[in-house]
């Protein structure tokens, strides 16, 4: 019987700047064996938060691309993906690994200065921008 | 999507890189009409998702 495909929860910047990197992300996975889970495919029954939160719970993984943390087009800074990482960061800490979390990010050591309380954890790892 | 495969590799007969970048281009070829099918503008839809996930799965087999 084959064995059914731990799931990954993808943390992503939603715009159109991010769609090739988002088809990257989803098709690689189910290749890898993944089953990849993203807020937008879920009705929002809920709530947007206790979406997030169970869709973590129920994930074995979580990706979070942190490559795109510029300010928004109205210069207010958009704090949903760290809020998720943190998340996913307690849900790892809280279950002796049963959740993993894997940060990526555009430039080696960025994260380092704007999230320097992950200083100290599993490095991220870096994953360039590019098309195709 | 070699870092991606550096990271998650778990099965021996997962799709190798060039696989991943293949079938990555081939869906992307095809979003317009899954976007037409789902009659949707944006690609973060649950329609297209789904599609997105049937499509690599589908690929994925044919493989092998």
């Amino acid at each position: 019987m084959e064995k059914p495909a731990e799931s990954v929860f993808l943390n992503i910047p939603y715009d159109r700047d991010f769609e090739s990197l988002y088809l990257a992300y989803v098709v690689g996975l189910v290749r890898l064996g993944f089953e990849p889970r993203v807020t937008v495919a879920v009705p929002n029954d809920i709530g947007r938060l206790d979406t997030i939160i169970d869709l973590i719970q129920h994930c074995e993984y979580s990706i979070h691309d942190l490559s795109r943390i510029q300010p928004s087009a109205s210069g207010i800074p958009r704090f949903n993906m760290p809020l998720e990482l943190g998340l996913a960061l307690y849900r790892s800490r809280t279950t002796t690994k049963e959740h993993r979390v894997y940060i990526f990010e555009q430039e080696n050591y960025r994260i380092q200065q704007s999230t320097s309380d992950l200083n100290g954890l599993d490095r991220g790892f870096t994953m360039e921008r590019r098309r195709g | 999507m070699s870092q991606l495969r550096n990271v998650f590799l778990r099965e021996s007969e997962a799709s190798t890189a060039p696989q991943m970048m293949a079938a990555y281009r081939a869906i992307k070829r095809a979003l317009p009409r899954m976007k037409e099918k789902a009659g949707v503008k944006s690609l973060f839809t649950a329609a297209v998702f789904r599609d997105i996930v049937l499509a690599a799965n589908i690929l994925k087999k044919e493989e092998g």
